[in-house]
């Protein structure tokens, strides 16, 4: 207890303890706790590192859903779409509206196809191997 | 996250679960001491008008700086004096923003119109006579007579002794009650 020695003291002592009672009755204590979190959350977001930073994060995740996004479209529609260069050889064409020149360029990626089996009676150009476009172009030579 | 609180627990368990990221045991800390510091800082003499916030910066400053503490007194002593670095440091500001003649800011008595005219003339004199004690004796003053912590406690929370405390508290009390009389 407080140690005062006389009633005018204690009467010090009473006014004392009456002293802001008023304005601590009137504080809004609900407010208070939600001001002050509020205010200790937003001074903990400002203590994070840069890359820790909300706005630093949401930018960072919109570039790796850009990029990735680009990326997987890239791969699983557009790549496929594009010609192999295997699939060149495969074109079907008619014979007869290849002209010797471009007979003569198709006969080395044939010949890289190194495919030996033997023709069936009706085929397509794209089915014939290097000898036998060979023995066409000598053909179509002789023929003029 | 946010962990349920038993009604007991001390404020050392509050100050340990708020430094683990538990927002609650902020919380709690500032339902049990916003009101005693609020009644501090009036009998400081803080402006009626600014007394919210001022409540708010403190409460805010103390919790950031809670690593700082150590135990050395009690958590309400230890923040109550943090209120009055506040309250120095929102005088200074005030001082630099806006000119009052020092008798106005006597009168005015940091209350509301209704509060001060409600409050016997005694009570008026003792508020008055706060203001004009030093620092360190109007806190002690306060801190003893107003909130009744014990002489230890209020040494350890000012970095002074027990014994020096107390010389302060009676050198408060002897201007006090010539104020008042």
């Amino acid at each position: 207890m407080i140690d005062f020695d006389d009633r005018e003291d204690a009467e010090l002592e009473r006014l004392a303890r009456a002293l802001g009672a008023a304005a601590g009755e009137r504080l809004d204590v609900e407010r208070t706790v939600q001001g002050v979190l509020g205010r200790l959350q937003a001074a903990r977001a400002d203590e994070r590192p840069l890359w820790a930073q909300p706005r630093v994060l949401r930018i960072a995740a919109a570039v790796v859903l850009i990029v990735g996004g680009g990326w997987l479209v890239r791969t699983r529609f557009v790549a496929k779409d594009l010609p192999a260069p295997a699939a060149a050889a495969h074109v079907a064409v008619d014979i007869g509206e290849l002209s010797t020149a471009q007979l003569t360029q198709l006969l080395p990626a044939l010949d890289s196809a190194g495919d030996t089996v033997a023709p069936p009676d009706d085929v397509g150009i794209d089915e014939l191997n290097a000898d036998d476009l060979r023995q066409l172009l000598a053909l179509m030579k002789r023929e003029g | 996250m946010a962990h349920p609180q038993p009604a007991a627990a001390t404020d050392a368990a509050l100050i340990a679960a708020w430094q683990s990221g538990d927002e609650q045991a902020a919380a709690e800390l500032v339902r049990r001491h916003a009101r005693p510091l609020a009644r501090f800082l009036a009998g400081a003499g803080a402006p009626s008008a600014d007394l919210d916030d001022l409540v708010q910066d403190t409460l805010v400053r103390a919790f950031r700086a809670v690593g700082k503490f150590r135990g050395q007194c009690q958590f309400r002593t230890w923040l109550l004096t943090i209120g009055g670095n506040v309250l120095k440091d929102a005088g200074r500001r005030s001082a630099r923003t806006r000119i009052v003649p020092l008798e106005e800011e006597l009168q005015a008595g940091g209350g509301d119109p209704h509060e001060d005219a409600v409050a016997g003339e005694t009570e008026a004199r003792l508020a008055e006579g706060l203001r004009l004690l030093p620092r360190l004796q109007r806190e002690v003053f306060l801190l003893r007579a107003q909130q009744g912590m014990p002489y230890d406690d209020i040494a350890g929370a000012l970095g002074t002794t027990p014994g020096a405390a107390r010389v302060h508290y009676h050198h408060a009390v002897r201007r006090l009650r010539e104020h008042v009389q």
